[in-house]
């Protein structure tokens, strides 16, 4: 088997932990704030709830408003890499937007809930 | 540096909004630059010690019709302070009450940015404090004020319920949140309840032990305390425990 196979093999095994670890995380969730709706923002309560790795990277996006994984692991004193794992973990969870400005890829604390209602 | 300051506890009456508007009084007094706002949206208080002229509320703010620039009232001449003290104001309409209270969490969610970005736009304006009054308790409108400051004032009466009951929401809200905090002991009948006996509580400092006094209450409800009376010994707790605050961000 040829390296880029096995790489590529590795990297979609991978993804499936990822997957799997935020279903865990998703069921420790207290039942009550279990909703797809409630899940597209992050309110202050289900930030209280989150596992405290969590809870840091998205406490520091909100006070940093939006920010790439290196701005947000500069606060968080945690490496890069670390840090843009747990972020990708709040964006499957709907609580965080990821998006690209030119070359850097951005994240925000999700702002898909309206305030006029 | 501009730091946020969210005056919080437990349960209500424990003179949180008495000790909110002296420190921000203690603060201008000292030359800072101070904005206070009513984040008691579900029993506002301000509005009744201040009369503000204006129609434009703190509602107006979370609700997304004009920003907290709008809203803030510069009572820096009528107070005669040599720094600036502006207030915002929550609606003290039960229409307003009533609707506010009435908001869900995805509301709540939004509101908590929409703080956040006040307190970005107050900075910016060169506010040096941002004293936020907090409703008791743990519901969206105080945790969203205490989840938008750096540092929370706890403020406690020293009576078991109190005190259990600020044990829960150390741990279980201003830890959690990674918050600075710092303890007040209001209204003590016995002196030195906690404080200088015991520096720390919950492993949180105690900046003061206040005694109950009723001319205190009395005359918070017309005016800023401290300015009317610096020499009380009120007041003097008030400026010793705005001193440390700072400290603690040196």
């Amino acid at each position: 088997m040829s390296e880029s196979i096995t790489l590529e093999k590795l990297y979609e095994k991978l993804q499936q932990i990822n997957d799997k670890l935020d279903c865990f995380l998703q069921e420790r969730t207290p039942s009550n704030i279990i909703d797809s709706n409630i899940l597209e923002s992050l309110d202050v309560m289900t930030l209280l709830s989150l596992p405290d790795h969590l809870r840091m990277s998205a406490s520091t996006l909100f006070e940093l408003g939006k920010a790439t994984a290196d701005e947000v692991s500069n606060v968080t004193s945690k490496e890069r890499a670390v840090e843009s794992n747990y972020l990708n973990q709040l964006v499957r969870m709907g609580h965080v937007e990821k998006f690209r400005e030119g070359r850097k890829v951005y994240f925000r604390i999700n702002e898909r809930s309206e305030i006029n209602k | 540096m501009s730091i946020t300051i969210a005056v919080h506890s437990c349960k209500g009456g424990t003179g949180k909004t008495s000790i909110a508007i002296n420190l921000a009084g203690a603060y201008a007094a000292s030359g800072k630059n101070v904005c206070l706002l009513d984040l008691d949206s579900k029993a506002p208080y301000l509005s009744s010690v201040f009369s503000p002229q204006s129609k434009q509320w703190i509602n107006d703010v979370l609700f997304g019709k004009c920003t907290v620039m709008d809203v803030i009232h510069d009572i820096s001449d009528e107070i005669g302070v040599s720094g600036k003290l502006y207030i915002g104001f929550s609606d003290p309409d039960i229409i307003a009450i009533r609707d506010i209270s009435s908001k869900d969490r995805k509301w709540q969610a939004k509101a908590l940015q929409v703080i956040m970005d006040a307190k970005k736009h107050l900075t910016s304006a060169g506010m040096d404090v941002i004293i936020l009054d907090t409703g008791p308790g743990v519901d969206f409108s105080s945790i969203n004020a205490v989840a938008a400051a750096e540092y929370v004032l706890i403020v406690v009466k020293p009576n078991k319920p109190c005190l259990v009951g600020t044990g829960q929401v150390v741990n279980g809200v201003y830890k959690l949140l990674g918050k600075k905090c710092g303890i007040i002991e209001n209204m003590c009948h016995e002196t030195h309840f906690l404080h200088p006996l015991s520096n720390t509580l919950f492993d949180m400092p105690v900046l003061a032990s206040i005694p109950c006094m009723c001319d205190v209450q009395l005359k918070t409800d017309t005016g800023i305390f401290t300015l009317k009376e610096p020499d009380h010994i009120f007041s003097n707790s008030i400026s010793k425990i705005a001193d440390k605050i700072l400290e603690q961000f040196d």
